[in-house]
């Protein structure tokens, strides 16, 4: 909570949006005192602005600006107490239905989506027809017709929070129901809260002006919303005195303004995907390169040549891949290996030029077929991806598009790199189904209908769409169960026989691995500690963090005594949480 | 089709819900409103009419599941009782071709600002931290804030009242007799220009920031990756790969919305004298004519199911996940 | 002989599916039997879906089984205690989730989470509580405590949060530690050392551990006995050592196949055919996938099959090779 309250300070629109809200709290406090009456008739009505009133007169003849910095007053009242009302009303009912579940969620859930769908305004003007006036009669009237957009959004919190973990961990631990909801529960829930009741507020704004406005407030009182009430009465448009309905609009816009721009601070640090991310500045590329920039091996399909790799953050750039240099074979599959953290991904997107605006390349080349990847322009660069490199991800599920069939994704693609007919392009999904071992009637599937594994034969078979010369995989198993895997991957080596691509397979699984690769490179914090063909590294390893890891994966066969390396494994631990540490923010 | 028959059981027992707060609300209030209203009838009636009155209103001696029914049936039939404003004219001819026009007007104000609003959420977000992201948004967040009617005010006194370039209130000009005639028409559509903008101005920025928002969310996923890395055309990744999939939860949204929109928008006709229900509605309030009240909030409410269960309809069709759900 | 520290016996869990008017439901335990004994650790091993999980929550009691008993240290539980569980049996019993990420709770402090089951079991006094929440961290390799106790769980890298998970279960004293998946999350590099603290648990407090896993390789590693899960029932069980060196059930054998392991390990076929049907609803849930299943096996549940010593198949292939076939069956 400290901490929300922190980062929210330091929010441009958090402050401007406090301010302005905090000004106006100021003026509903202390403003009363310093203007004159506001329904003591003091001038000839309608009266333009003037140095006695400086926002003019009513169609009464009252002080425009008193009754506006008056009107604050309640209306902020009533607007803070309905929000606060309403908050907790949908927060209670919310949080109950999605903590008990069951029965009791089956009719709160109907209850609230009944209370969702019937409108606020017209429900509001019956309900507030037949209770007796006054300001409590505008809270209750609120409340009533606005809490059920809480209760909903509180309830997807409260299920999402009970499936957490924590909650069963606390169970686990003997820890009370009453104090699981207060101490577990809702601690998680304050910037929700925080969101939610400046939402309310300003729902409870709009809505209370509305209904004054309507005539069904306390016509006798001075609020925002009876000001435009009599305004509206007063034939003020007829009389042409945009003075008497203009100061309050802009006041109620005003607030409403600031309540906006604090709602989305509050989205904005609680999700920070919303924030537009630092974008690379286009980093000087050093021209003069290395040494070790000489000319590839003759015979190589992709060479990495001293590639960095740096992402934009706020305390300046952060270098992820440091210096890479490999190469890969027209038709050999290499392995790249690393824990969270290595760079090993970004690497993989980096061959496609698929690295986020914060993540540039500001050394280094990237050389397939003699053509440097790193200097494609865009149209180039569109042509080159996927005909020349394509990519398998790890999660197919959620790569594929699921509002398209598999057909027209197929289409997508072979379309994009040359003409292509509808029927054309099907029939070659047909085939690339086929080849991966799925029915070919799968062209019309939704991809909601596959497995995961399934799935995966998909994104292997669109990768082989355009028979490019590279496949990236990026942990394309690490999903699966080993059964699925094994037989996806035999399947991928059997391709690779008959077509003739070359693979880069980027996994934390080592032994999979080896087991599956020519060479390997092993990556460390972005570097490349060590690369060499699998057999000579199963046997040989030279790097100590090779042999670490190693050493980490249990063997089924070989009698791998207790190693006594744990010391050793316990200390490595220690040194490297704080990188891993990073990545493992909320 | 299951899911559709859920739906639909759903949207009638909503309706249900609503008719049943229509029968409750005024026998729980405190007081006698019923006295109190027919008290405004007093002098006006014979004292012996005065019972059928009542008798009329549903509000008699008989248990309270008598009176339920009676209700109930008088629904079943379209009698929503005598307006007292109108007395003795019909609740439903009252509100009949008030709705018409509310619809029209709400509704093609509320089509178009979602249509325009998410195409440049989508704008916006395709290109973060452009002008349009970095000016248009804040700016329309900024109109927004106004309350719907403030801004239809507004709109009259500069344009209607100042310039003079739109015609002040009604929905049609007092010379002209409704027909099915391109004159008619147009004069129709003059009259609803300010009212369907001031409404549009006051919602487009809402639609645009939560597309926008959940723009930005859908940018962020390993569909869009694979879709840069197949090397499709841009504006194909945007429409059929990045908007289409973030359309969906706003097309819900939007169905949510609709209840709330409505409700601005009827203050929006009362500034305009626009003859809709909103009109209507300010009668009842001022007259305190409470079977046109509730009258209106049944024929609104039940206006707003409808428009919902039209938005699950679009939603099916839309995402292929929820037809294979039911 | 005195009774088994945890023993379950014929668990069956099964939850609705289809719509609220749909009366059928879907078997995600069937029948499940095992023992756990002092000191000693279970490896249940199974791929997603198989309800490993599932048996993980019936035995943690976050679920409630639809019939079948849990004795601990011979007690019934399950009828006794029919509210749910009491604060004794999670005094002797605890979990460690598979996702250090999600089980902590990101608002509270490391000292947080070891502090109140001391309290809460009255493990430890106010005046001492500081002292027992830093030797726990000690105990599971978190050093310096004070430093430590006093970080959030987002300061803290994912072996370091599972170390405290684990510490959060030792600090009740526990009997029997039910860890699920607890290094399936984990980074390579630090999975080890979570298997060594579990090993040392057993050896120097005589902690029973059941260990899920869905990797044979740590099975291997790490468990005296292992219990092969496939689609909610108990298909092998054995010494972990005689499974694994001479597995018995088509089933086992596709799993020992498909674990990375050797430079050949993808030259091998895979002992497995495309699943021919929907699970059959009498027979051997395996059958559609067995390359040797025949008709008997589609229509009739097999018994257990007790090979040697506390070996025991599920499969009809055993008794047509003529093994011993002592087993009692059920139904």
């Amino acid at each position: 909570m400290g901490d929300l309250l922190r980062r929210l300070l330091r929010q441009r629109k958090a402050a401007v949006g406090g301010s302005i809200l905090l000004g106006f709290i100021v003026l509903a406090l202390v403003g009363p005192w310093l203007v004159m009456d506001p329904t003591d008739l003091v001038g000839r009505p309608h009266q333009p602005p003037s140095s006695a009133h400086w926002f003019g007169t009513t169609g009464q003849g009252q002080d425009v600006l008193a009754q506006t910095v008056v009107g604050a007053r309640e209306t902020l009242a009533i607007g803070f107490a309905v929000g606060a009302l309403v908050t907790l009303m949908g927060a209670l009912i919310g949080v109950t239905s999605g903590y008990l579940g069951r029965r009791v969620d089956d009719v709160l859930t109907l209850t609230t989506n009944v209370f969702l769908v019937i409108p606020g305004l017209p429900l509001a003007i019956v309900l507030g027809a037949y209770l007796p006036s006054g300001p409590f009669r505008m809270v209750v009237v609120l409340s009533l017709a606005g809490w059920a957009w809480n209760a909903r959004v509180f309830r997807a919190e409260a299920m999402a929070l009970r499936n957490r973990d924590f909650v069963s961990a606390a169970f686990v631990a003997g820890e009370s129901r009453a104090r699981i909801v207060v101490r577990e529960l809702l601690p998680n829930m304050a910037s929700l809260l925080g969101s939610s009741f400046i939402g309310n507020t300003l729902y409870a704004v709009g809505a209370q002006v509305g209904l004054e406005f309507l005539g069904l407030g306390d016509v006798g009182a001075v609020t925002w919303g009876t000001n435009l009430y009599w305004a509206g009465n007063d034939a003020a448009l007829l009389t042409r005195s945009w003075w008497v309905f203009v100061p309050t609009g802009v006041c109620i816009a005003l607030v409403g303004f600031s309540l906006t721009l604090l709602s989305s601070a509050i989205d904005e640090v609680t999700n920070p995907a919303l924030k537009a991310p630092p974008v690379a500045t286009t980093a000087v590329r050093s021209t003069q390169s290395s040494s070790a920039d000489a000319a590839p091996p003759s015979g190589a399909l992709l060479s990495l040549r001293d590639v960095c790799i740096e992402y934009a953050t706020e305390r300046g750039p952060s270098r992820v891949v440091d210096s890479v240099s490999f190469d890969i074979a027209p038709g050999e599959v290499f392995g790249l290996a690393g824990e969270s953290g290595s760079g090993k991904s970004t690497l993989g997107y980096a061959l496609l030029r698929l690295l986020p605006p914060a993540a540039s390349i500001p050394q280094g080349r990237i050389l397939l077929d003699g053509t440097d990847v790193t200097a494609l322009d865009e149209t180039a660069l569109r042509a080159y991806r996927w005909s020349q490199v394509s990519m398998v991800f790890q999660s197919a599920m959620s790569a594929l598009n699921p509002v398209l069939t598999l057909g027209d994704q197929f289409h997508d693609t072979l379309a994009a790199h040359g003409r292509t007919t509808r029927a054309a392009a099907h029939a070659r999904a047909r085939e690339l189904l086929t080849m991966v071992g799925l029915a070919p009637q799968l062209v019309d599937a939704w991809p909601h209908q596959l497995s995961g594994g399934m799935r995966q034969r998909v994104g292997i078979a669109l990768a082989l769409a355009l028979e490019p010369k590279l496949v990236v995989m990026d942990e394309p198993t690490t999903a699966l169960d080993v059964v699925v895997q094994k037989e996806l991957l035999q399947r991928v080596l059997e391709l690779k026989q008959r077509l003739g691509f070359a693979v880069l397979f980027i996994t934390h699984d080592l032994p999979l691995l080896l087991a599956l690769s020519n060479r390997v490179g092993i990556l460390q914090g972005g570097k490349l500690v060590e690369v060499d063909t699998a057999e000579r590294l199963r046997t040989d390893a030279r790097h100590p963090y090779t042999r670490l890891l190693l050493s980490s994966f249990p063997h089924l066969s070989a009698a791998d005594a207790q190693v006594p390396a744990d010391v050793a494994l316990a200390a490595s631990e220690r040194t490297t949480a704080p990188a891993t540490a990073q990545g493992g923010g909320r | 089709m299951a899911y559709v028959l859920r739906r639909l059981g759903f949207y009638l027992l909503a309706a249900w819900a609503s008719l049943t707060l229509n029968f409750v609300i005024p026998r729980l209030a405190p007081g006698d409103p019923a006295s109190a209203m027919f008290a405004r009838f007093e002098g006006r009636v014979q004292p012996e009419a005065m019972v059928a009155l009542r008798a009329a209103f549903g509000f008699t001696e008989a248990p309270w599941y008598v009176q339920y029914a009676t209700y109930l049936k008088h629904l079943l039939r379209g009698d929503l009782g005598l307006s007292y404003a109108y007395y003795p004219a019909r609740v439903s001819e009252v509100i009949g071709t008030g709705l018409l026009w509310t619809l029209g007007l709400a509704g093609c104000a509320v089509v178009i600002s979602f249509t325009v609003g998410s195409m440049l959420g989508v704008l916006a977000a395709w290109n973060r931290g452009g002008w349009l992201d970095a000016t248009v948004a804040p700016a329309l967040a900024f109109l927004g804030a106004f309350p719907y009617f403030w801004l239809a005010m507004l709109a009259l006194y500069l344009f209607g009242f100042g310039l003079g370039w739109f015609p002040l209130r009604h929905a049609y000009s007092h010379d002209l007799e409704p027909a099915l005639s391109f004159t008619f028409a147009a004069d129709v559509a003059r009259h609803a220009f300010l009212p369907a903008a001031s409404i549009v101005g006051a919602t487009l920025g809402g639609w645009m920031l939560s597309m926008r928002n959940t723009m930005v969310a859908t940018l962020g996923t390993d569909t869009l990756r694979l879709a840069h890395a197949k090397g499709l055309p841009p504006r194909q990744v945007m429409l059929r790969y990045a908007a289409r999939n973030a359309l969906l939860p706003n097309v819900t949204g939007f169905g949510m919305a609709l209840g709330f929109v409505l409700s601005g928008s009827l203050l929006t006709e009362i500034v305009f004298s626009y003859p809709g229900t909103g009109y209507l509605l300010i009668l009842a309030v001022r007259n305190q004519d409470y079977p046109l009240m509730q009258g209106l909030f049944l024929t609104i409410t039940f206006a707003v199911l409808a428009a919902n269960f039209a938005v699950d309809l679009l939603c099916l069709w839309l995402d292929p996940r929820t037809r294979a759900h039911g | 002989m005195s009774a088994p520290l945890l023993e379950a016996s014929e668990l069956l869990r099964t939850v609705p599916v289809g719509g609220f008017l749909s009366r059928s439901r879907r078997t995600l335990l069937n029948r499940v039997s095992f023992t756990l004994e002092r000191g000693e650790i279970v490896a249940l091993v199974g791929e997603s879906g198989s309800g490993k999980s599932t048996l993980a929550r019936v035995l943690a009691r976050l679920d409630t089984p639809d019939a079948g008993s849990l004795r601990l240290g011979g007690e019934d539980v399950l009828t006794v205690e029919r509210g749910g569980a009491s604060l004794a049996y999670r005094g002797r019993v605890q979990m460690v989730f598979q996702d250090p990420f999600a089980s902590l709770n990101p608002v509270h402090t490391v000292a947080h989470h070891l502090e109140r089951p001391l309290l809460r079991h009255r493990r430890a006094t106010r005046a001492s509580l500081k002292d027992r929440v830093h030797a726990l961290l000690e105990s599971v390799g978190l050093t310096p405590a004070e430093q430590l106790a006093q970080r959030y769980p987002h300061e803290l890298s994912g072996g370091q949060r599972q170390r405290v998970a684990v510490a959060r279960a030792l600090a009740v004293e526990p009997d029997v530690i039910i860890a699920d998946e607890p290094t399936s999350m984990l980074d390579v590099s630090t999975r080890r050392g979570v298997l060594q603290l579990l090993r040392g648990l057993t050896r120097e407090r005589g902690i029973g551990i059941l260990f899920i896993t869905h990797d044979l390789a740590s099975a291997r590693h790490l468990a005296d006995r292992v219990l092969v899960l496939y689609a909610g029932s108990v298909v092998e069980s054995g010494k972990t050592s005689d499974v694994l060196a001479a597995p018995r059930h088509p089933y086992t054998r596709l799993l020992l196949s498909a674990v990375p392991d050797g430079a050949d390990f993808l030259d091998t076929p895979l002992p497995v055919r495309p699943a021919t049907g929907p699970m059959p609803v009498f027979g051997c849930p395996f059958a559609p996938r067995c390359p040797h299943a025949d008709a008997r096996c589609h229509s009739t549940l097999p018994p257990s099959h007790v090979q040697a010593a506390d070996h025991t198949v599920r499969c009809h292939l055993e008794s047509s090779k003529g093994a011993s076939d002592n087993a009692a069956v059920p139904q």
